[in-house]
Parts: structure tokens; C-alpha cells; sequence
């Protein structure tokens, strides 16, 4: 999976909220390359770590309120394509869950989900 | 007049881009940590032996050992991809704000950390890399008042295929 072209442009995460028993299930699925930093491509040179270090989740109320629910940090030890799953009291459908995220080369991604 | 414009945003994929640079209707700003402050992640990431990775995760603090009673940390016993293993924790211990991920024989222990505000549940899902068949690790931070606690259980998982990359 190693690429030596410059790297696209972050790609849109999919994010799936359900509310279940009173609860919000938020099942996120990000597309990154999560590059460790440890590879070495043909001509034996490093590929240098590209990894996503920080995730965000607010809850945003149909009233437009939002507070967080989740702040991960994460390490080049997240699996490609980065999958999470986590669940948090509360939430309506109309209301809505943003996730965002950042790399360690300054790229951002927000996307969000209704609530359903 | 507008939608032509905004067709040809599209077209280019500028859309795309300020929405990734946060410029977009009325999202939440995100949120100051150090991370995004760029003032330095936690010390933790960089440790290269697990007993570095515990110190900075627990700053010295006493880390208690509890069961699958306490913490439902679930890792397969035998992975076949190193690259991509799933793990799930789940922390039944009052006060949970905080899980962290550790695998003990990565190149770097620190895995992950998680840190749940008041409302939602200490429990995730993610997927993550294993160098080599090693005990992953998941510790539990509580916070009642001002006092912290540490708490923590392990997994072995075995891995056919390690996952770091060559």
C-alpha cells in the first residue's frame, strides 16, 4: 500500500448513529492510510508516518447545541482505514453526531450523521 | 448565479476542501487539546518499552490489576492479520473517564487513548496493529472528585502475520 504521489485529499469518513435503548451508537468508519513510519519503499527509503493523532465527537442537538462525547488520541498503531465504534446516553432523532479528525501532516476531516 | 458557482466548486473539489479546513456551516470547533494545539502530544506515544508507556499513562501512579469482571477487554486469541486486530473494551468500574490501549511487544506500547466526557459510555471498538503475538493491555482511568485511579487487564493475543509493516 505504500505510494510515493503526494497525498489526496482527506477522504470522507462514514458515520452511522442509531439510537438504541435510549442510547446513541455511533459507528464511524474513516479512510486514512495510517502509515506507521516503519516502511520503506522500493529504493529502501522510509515512508514517513502519516497518521490520524486525534478524533472528536460532539453530539449537536436539533437546537443546535453541541457538546462533546469522545476525544481519542490515537497512535501509527490504529488500523488503515480506521474503524470505531462507542456509545453515548441520550440523542434524538433530528439531532446529529460530528466527527472530526486530524493527522499528524495537518490534514482535517468533519463529517456527520442524523441521528436516527 | 449561485449554483453555477457552487457547481463548480464542486467540480474542483474546493467544497471538499474547506469543509476539511472546517470552514463549513456551524460545526463544532475542535475542541483545544494539546494535539491540536500543537504543543506536543502525550510523552507516552513515544515510548519504545511498555514499562516507558505505563509511567506516562499512569504519571507514576499506582495501576491496579483487575479482571474481565472489572474491565471486558476482548482481543481474539489468535489474529491472522497483525495489520488489522479488533479490540473492544468495555469498563464496568464507576467513575470510568478514560481507556487507554497498549500492546506490550509493539515498537511503541502506546496504543491509543480514549476519554469519555460525562454521558457516555467508557466502552469502545477499534481496530489496531500488532507487531507480534503479544498481551495487549487496557487500562481504566477513573475520576471521582479530585482523586484518580488506574486500573487495568490483559489479554494475550497471538498474530501469524505481524501487522507494523517491513
Amino acid at each position: 500500500m505504500s505510494t510515493t504521489s503526494p497525498d489526496p485529499m482527506p477522504q470522507p469518513m462514514r458515520v452511522r448513529a442509531n439510537l438504541v435503548n435510549g442510547a446513541t451508537e455511533v459507528r464511524v468508519l474513516m479512510t486514512h492510510i495510517m502509515e506507521t513510519g516503519q516502511r520503506h519503499d522500493a529504493n529502501g527509503q522510509i515512508i514517513p508516518a502519516h497518521y490520524i493523532t486525534e478524533v472528536q465527537a460532539h453530539h449537536v442537538s436539533a437546537q443546535g447545541r453541541s457538546r462533546l462525547v469522545l476525544q481519542a488520541q490515537w497512535s501509527t498503531a490504529i488500523a488503515q482505514n480506521p474503524f470505531l465504534f462507542f456509545k453515548f446516553k441520550g440523542g434524538a432523532p433530528g439531532d446529529k453526531v460530528v466527527l472530526q479528525w486530524v493527522d499528524n501532516q495537518g490534514a482535517r476531516r468533519t463529517d456527520e450523521a442524523p441521528i436516527r | 448565479m449561485k449554483t453555477a458557482r457552487r457547481s463548480v466548486l464542486k467540480a474542483t473539489g474546493l467544497t471538499g476542501m474547506l469543509a476539511a479546513l472546517g470552514l463549513s456551516v456551524r460545526q463544532p470547533a475542535f475542541a483545544q487539546s494539546p494535539a491540536t494545539q500543537g504543543t506536543g502530544r502525550t510523552a507516552g506515544f513515544a515510548a519504545q518499552t511498555l514499562g516507558d508507556a505505563l509511567k506516562h499513562v499512569g504519571g507514576g501512579a499506582t495501576i491496579t490489576r483487575v479482571d474481565s469482571s472489572q474491565i471486558q477487554l476482548q482481543a481474539p486469541e489468535l489474529a491472522e492479520n497483525g495489520a488489522l486486530v479488533p479490540l473492544s473494551v468495555n469498563s464496568l468500574i464507576p467513575g470510568t473517564t478514560q481507556i487507554t490501549l497498549l500492546i506490550e511487544k509493539n515498537p511503541f506500547p502506546l496504543i491509543a487513548t480514549f476519554t469519555f466526557p460525562e454521558g457516555t459510555e467508557p466502552s469502545v471498538q477499534t481496530r489496531v496493529k500488532m507487531a507480534q503475538s503479544s498481551q495487549v493491555l487496557a487500562v481504566v482511568k477513573t475520576t471521582q472528585g479530585n482523586e484518580s485511579r488506574l486500573y487495568v487487564t490483559t489479554k494475550e493475543t497471538r498474530v501469524t502475520l505481524g501487522g507494523c509493516g517491513a
